[in-house]
């Protein structure tokens, strides 16, 4: 059954970790919303998790990946079996 | 032919082993680049590193650039590349690239891309811990792909 809202599973990494006990969020957004919207959504979940949540400069500069794949800005969350799994992925600072 | 390996390990990189396994009779060089963790980052004494990666992505990530680093330096290189996860003391290896290839400068050069791309390419991050107690995330390279960009 085809809803109106697609659950979205986002792992967090690196500095995004210290918002929450647990390896990732889970929110639901509605069908066909867009990478750049989901930031919103993003924000308010780990406000939610985290009252004193400040990453708001931290969000904008990150990436958001679909499986191992970068996400562009204008792409659409497409969901599998219901469910979208999602990373949010800060600058890197490996090596 | 050369070999690609990529990998992202929890445990202390087996050197030794990689070198082995990128062993080939036409190669007349083997460049080893160790990435170690320094005792001193931006004034601040370190007393470790803490490794978060997404390493699924990072592996695939580490693949990509040594098939690049190969096909422009030649597609007989063997190329690994191995980055540790979790917390690192001060003087251990944080990253290990190998390059082996039949002359030395197609290495050096294959060595050097592949840890500046891994620097700003794989999805990997590095939280300081301090000698005070302190901790910190370090800020890298973001990697947004804004609308009309690549």
């Amino acid at each position: 059954m085809a809803g109106v809202t697609v659950r979205v599973r986002v792992r967090l990494f690196g500095a995004f970790r210290r918002y929450s006990a647990r390896p990732e969020v889970v929110f639901e957004v509605p069908r066909g919303t867009r990478v750049a919207e989901l930031r919103g959504h993003l924000a308010a979940a780990l406000h939610e998790e985290c009252p004193g949540f400040d990453g708001q400069e931290l969000l904008a500069l990150s990436a958001l990946a679909a499986g191992e794949v970068l996400l562009g800005e204008g792409e659409a969350i497409a969901p599998e079996a219901g469910e979208a799994l999602l990373a949010i992925l800060p600058p890197v600072s490996g090596g | 032919m050369g070999i690609v390996v990529a990998r992202v390990v929890a445990e202390p990189i087996a050197e030794a082993a990689l070198l082995s396994e990128l062993a080939e009779p036409g190669h007349g060089a083997q460049l080893v680049f160790r990435g170690v963790v320094r005792n001193l980052n931006l004034g601040r004494a370190v007393v470790a590193v803490t490794y978060d990666a997404h390493a699924p992505m990072a592996e695939r990530v580490f693949r990509e650039i040594a098939e690049e680093a190969r096909q422009r330096w030649g597609v007989g290189l063997g190329v690994g590349i191995v980055h540790r996860m979790g917390r690192v003391a001060v003087g251990e290896a944080s990253v290990l690239i190998v390059v082996g290839s039949a002359h030395r400068d197609e290495g050096y050069q294959a060595s050097r891309y592949a840890i500046e791309q891994i620097k700003v390419r794989a999805p990997i991050w590095k939280q300081e811990h301090y000698v005070d107690g302190d901790d910190q995330w370090v800020k890298g390279h973001s990697l947004c792909r804004r609308e009309g960009g690549a």
